[in-house]
């Protein structure tokens, strides 16, 4: 069974744990501190912070969490801009395939996403979502995944794997180029940042807009940042780098002279 | 200890110094109460208006945070960077007089920014933290974060929606602005804030925002009161400590923007097949229905309002904000004094902690050989070393007068709030 784990701003942003079972389901079961570790710590932390569009991976109990994060809800700010909100579906090992089939869809066609789930909400007397909708779209996924040409690295993610993170989509493409970026994202989602960078199964959320609908690719295209090299930009470490240097040459150069005079006096 | 643990010490001391020269600062109050508008304006005056001769400020946060679609287009998310200029936007299209609400986007999520400020051949970094209201809940699982938080902060910036804190003349609205402005909450929270020596300094400022109207009709006297009214209770259990100094910043995020009057969130629906409804309120005079935009609802057959239970906090109903404009469009001011007086008082903590390091590594090398002392002395720099580059920015920020103390509402809290 999939739970189905919301964040949405209605009186303000709060977690909600959706059921999915009726037509026109009240959300009002929120995620509390005591009902805690309903959501363990490595799969709530998406809805702290930002930086992650799309996470899928295994999570601290074993589970597997599918996170999709900044999608217009259909509420709106005075400015007329959708104010976001997240979802995280959260289901057992068993559930793999399913995931693999609604993370390849998602990934896929995000917009397609986005419109689906927020015409799932309505506002009147309260925030409510058609919960069958969404659990028979998920029932939908059992199987197999519904877009036509799905891109053929994100296709790939259904390959073996019982660990770790299985598909990342940071929202900044300055992930797995600069350093001190990618470790604030990767300390804060409490993502195995060796794992991801080597499996490189991650793909900014640029360059997966740039692929979308798109069925022939080049693999080397759509990974362009793991193909970069991580480089110092943090003045601090590099002033502390250039003074480690000065003081080695410094302690080189007065052993120099003592051992210069030691060979003066003992000759 | 040997040589080569002393070279590695050489090491380690100045990685410390390195990580100690950064400095949290942690952006509180109720949610849209104003704090990412203050913080987005802090980070822009202090990049820009900061004289290049006395420190350079550089801003290391990453802004590619967003969404670009296929066809280039932009996403919906508003950075920091784009907050800044929202306001700006927002109040070019309204016209003089025409009333409506400012509700934008909320933070969604934890957010830090990074300033490194260097002077010379020193540099501190200031990490600003932002969160949305909703962690100051006492229930939520996020407030044990913030709690950690505020150990680890040095400065904490606390945004006053004005408009909820002077409409407290009722009962109702004593609760509405204790809820919105999060003023329990944030006094309880402050409570975990630990001083671990006289020279760990900390500063509280108080901000009140959206208080354009008291400053043009010469009562921005009264919203002070006010404030130390309702934060009586954290002021009170902090001001007797010399290492706390807490302050009252108002300052004027737009301009041109005045509040006007307190109305009932509704909804409007059209018919029964209508999701979403339209944010309004209704006229009191006329009970005419008008948009959150300011425009006049014509209704129709069929159609339906009712109560927006999306403005609600623990249960209490707020109502809706209204504003206009006066004609002086996008006009800010005093927004830079935040970040000035917080950069000022990092400096003076800076010193402080420095005089103190440097005070006992002398000590220490007094009670230690000649030689060994030679040898630190060369090789390891007090930590006093960058002083008279920091006290030169505060004297040349003090020279410049850029740093207001008084007048407009700013002054420092000294006395316990009877």
């Amino acid at each position: 069974m999939i739970n189905i784990f919301l964040q949405y701003s209605y009186g303000g942003f709060k977690t909600f744990l959706v059921e999915g079972q009726e037509r026109n389901e009240r959300i009002s079961k929120e995620v509390l501190l005591t009902d805690f570790p309903v959501l363990p710590d490595d799969a709530y932390c998406f809805f702290q912070y930002g930086g992650a569009k799309i996470a899928y991976r295994y999570i601290s109990d074993g589970r597997i969490a599918l996170i999709i994060r900044e999608i217009p809800s259909i509420h709106r700010d005075s400015d007329g801009r959708n104010i976001p909100c997240a979802v995280q579906f959260i289901g057992d090992p068993s559930d793999r395939n399913t995931l693999d089939y609604i993370t390849t869809d998602i990934a896929n066609d995000i917009e397609a996403f986005h419109n689906f789930f927020s015409n799932l909400f309505s506002i009147r007397d309260g925030l409510f979502i058609d919960g069958d909708s969404l659990r028979s779209w998920i029932n939908r996924h059992a199987t197999q995944y519904s877009c036509e040409s799905p891109i053929s690295q994100i296709k790939g993610i259904s390959r073996p794997m019982y660990d770790g993170v299985i598909l990342f989509v940071p929202l900044s493409s300055n992930f797995g180029i600069d350093r001190m970026v990618t470790n604030i994202i990767t300390d804060e989602l409490k993502l195995p940042i060796k794992q991801i960078l080597s499996d490189k199964c991650f793909i900014s959320m640029s360059s997966l807009y740039m692929l979308q609908g798109k069925s022939i690719l080049n693999p080397t295209k759509l990974m362009p940042e793991a193909n970069k090299i991580i480089h110092h930009n943090n003045p601090n470490v590099k002033r502390w780098y250039h003074n480690r240097r000065r003081k080695i040459a410094c302690i080189a150069g007065i052993a120099l002279i003592l051992a210069i005079i030691l060979y003066i006096i003992t000759n | 200890m040997s040589i080569f643990d002393f070279i590695s010490t050489l090491f380690e001391d100045n990685a410390q110094n390195v990580a100690e020269r950064k400095h949290k600062i942690l952006m509180m109050g109720g949610r849209r109460s104003g704090k990412s508008t203050i913080l987005s304006s802090i980070l822009f005056q202090l990049k820009d208006k900061t004289p290049g001769d006395v420190c350079t400020i550089i801003d290391k946060t990453d802004y590619t945070q967003q969404l670009t679609r296929a066809d280039g287009q932009g996403s919906n998310i508003p950075t920091l960077d784009i907050k800044r200029n929202e306001l700006h936007t927002f109040l070019e299209n309204k016209n003089l007089g025409s009333e409506f609400i400012v509700d934008m986007t909320p933070t969604y999520g934890q957010s830090t920014y990074i300033l490194e400020i260097s002077a010379n051949n020193t540099s501190v970094e200031l990490e600003f933290v932002d969160i949305p209201g909703e962690w100051m809940r006492a229930g939520v699982p996020e407030h044990r974060k913030l709690r950690e938080l505020v150990k680890q902060s040095d400065v904490f910036v606390i945004a006053i929606d004005t408009p909820f804190l002077m409409n407290t003349e009722t009962y109702a609205g004593q609760c509405i602005n204790n809820v919105y402005n999060r003023i329990d909450e944030i006094a309880q929270l402050m409570s975990h804030m630990i001083i671990n020596s006289p020279s760990d300094l900390k500063q509280i400022i108080l901000c009140p925002v959206k208080c354009e109207r008291w400053i043009y009709e010469d009562k921005i006297d009264n919203v002070i009161t006010k404030i130390k009214q309702a934060y009586k209770n954290l002021i009170n259990r902090w001001v007797s400590q010399d290492a706390v100094s807490i302050q009252i910043m108002p300052i004027h995020t737009a301009g041109g923007l005045i509040f006007s009057r307190m109305l009932p969130a509704k909804l409007y629906f059209t018919d029964n097949c209508n999701r979403t409804g339209l944010l309004c309120s209704e006229n009191p005079e006329t009970h005419d229905l008008i948009d959150y935009k300011g425009n006049l609802i014509e209704r129709q057959p069929g159609d339906s309002v009712i109560d927006d239970q999306n403005y609600s906090i623990d249960y209490i109903s707020i109502p809706l904000s209204w504003y206009k404009t006066n004609g002086y469009g996008y006009r800010p001011q005093y927004c830079e004094q935040p970040g000035l007086h917080i950069l000022k008082f990092l400096v003076e903590k800076e010193e402080k902690v420095n005089s103190v390091k440097a005070a006992a590594q002398r000590n220490q090398l007094n009670n230690t050989n000649p030689i060994w002392r030679f040898l630190t002395q060369i090789f390891r720099p007090t930590f006093g070393e960058h002083l008279p580059v920091w006290e030169n920015v505060i004297e040349a920020f003090d020279k410049q007068e850029l740093i207001k103390t008084d007048g407009d509402g700013f002054c420092h809290i000294n006395a316990f709030v009877k």
